[in-house]
């Protein structure tokens, strides 16, 4: 096994999914998170001035994509075949695509909370609501294939934030809401749920 | 060997890379391409409403990754292992962040030329050059591993939209100038962009 060191903002952002493949594979790594007043320093010290990196056995791999998928490839989460590969990231991609519309940055505490019901409203619940029926016509315990996959860490992250920002859409996902509290509850993710940073979003 | 059809609009974008592998590996496939006033009548059709979309024996997949990811597998385009595999995806990730910046669909053409020579210097010539280094200190004849992969097709994509906005950018990445014009000529490669030449940005 490799000696693992990420290095990120000290917020969830990009760096979130792949704390959780680490905490669900129970696979130690250092946690390097930042401030904000220490990334210009850092900047120039990264192979393309973007974070996060992941040094395995301190040689760089950039790109969150890369990074997360080559660990879930490495702890068993990316499926069985190229074609589970394929429907994993995709359902990772769509959850992507509709959650990063939130407005992470917007400092008024009004506009950013109408503005987060809104994307949810517009964006996010449409997204769940499709994944959602086709999860309970599937009858299967994961979104993809016959086991835990980066899609439902992914899945579960976004759904705890939805809890605490917009809890009113969660009532129309029974089956999404299910595996989120199933996959919060693994062991390795809820240690690592229970201890990280509370988030500023 | 399942049937493909890829739809996407009548341009690079987003589908390129999919096109490019398909064509290196000189696989039939439906290439569907449709015009800007036709969206709105094809897009309650997908999945997500978004495209490109991949149908494999009819049924869907979605999300630009997820689809060169799979095909680059099935036909032997996404490295030798899964390290390799990280890597080919950071190449592409970072070709795509930095060209990403360019104003594709900026109407007033002096904003946008100016806007394009802003973005050549400031983010996509300083990432071209790190990759350069690194490419001119392998020496082999591909972006990683000792075959094609899709990071020799991205960029070889990237460098030809380049050469048709303004050559005079290729210069100084001699090196990866080079490998985009042996890719370009590779059968398969060749007769796709005899009919589809990249047009610039």
């Amino acid at each position: 096994m490799p000696t693992y060191k990420l290095s990120y903002f000290n917020v969830p952002g990009r760096g979130e999914l792949i704390r959780l493949l680490f905490s669900a594979a129970k696979v130690e790594f250092e946690d390097h998170r930042f401030e904000f007043s220490e990334w210009p320093e850092l900047k120039s010290k990264m192979p393309f001035n973007q974070v996060p990196v992941l040094y395995i056995d301190g040689t760089p791999l950039c790109e969150s994509g890369a990074i997360f998928r080559y660990l879930a490839t490495e702890f068993g989460m990316n499926g069985a075949n190229s074609l589970q590969a394929a429907y994993i990231e995709m359902v990772h991609g769509v959850l992507h695509d509709v959650y990063s519309k939130l407005p992470f940055m917007e400092k008024d505490a009004k506009v950013k909370k109408e503005k987060t019901t809104a994307v949810h409203q517009e964006h996010i619940l449409p997204a769940l609501l499709k994944i959602e029926k086709k999860f309970s016509e599937s009858k299967r315990q994961y979104l993809v294939g016959d086991k835990l996959s980066y899609a439902d860490l992914k899945l579960t992250n976004n759904l705890i934030l939805t809890e605490e920002r917009a809890p009113e859409i969660l009532p129309q996902l029974p089956n999404l809401c299910a595996l989120r509290d199933r996959v919060r509850n693994l062991d390795g993710v809820k240690q690592y749920l229970a201890s990280r940073p509370e988030s500023i979003f | 060997m399942p049937k493909l059809k890829l739809s996407y609009f009548d341009a690079s974008g987003r589908a390129e890379v999919a096109r490019l592998i398909l064509a290196a590996a000189k696989v039939d496939y439906e290439d569907h391409r449709f015009s800007f006033e036709q969206w709105p009548s094809i897009k309650p059709d997908t999945p997500f409403g978004a495209v490109p979309v991949l149908y494999i024996d009819g049924v869907p997949l979605c999300e630009s990754g997820a689809i060169n990811r799979y095909l680059a597998a099935e036909n032997g385009m996404n490295g030798a292992n899964n390290l390799q595999a990280a890597y080919i995806e950071m190449i592409g990730g970072v070709l795509g962040d930095v060209f990403m910046k360019v104003p594709y669909f900026e109407k007033d053409p002096k904003v946008k030329a100016d806007k394009l020579v802003k973005v050549f210097r400031e983010n996509i010539l300083p990432a071209l050059g790190k990759m350069e280094k690194k490419f001119g200190e392998r020496g082999q004849q591909f972006l990683i591993g000792d075959k094609l992969s899709y990071a020799d097709l991205a960029m070889c994509n990237v460098l030809m939209h380049t050469e048709a906005h303004d050559a005079k950018y290729l210069k100084d990445i001699p090196k990866l100038n080079a490998l985009k014009d042996r890719v370009r000529n590779l059968d398969g490669v060749r007769q796709y962009y005899a009919v589809h030449l990249p047009k610039g940005f």
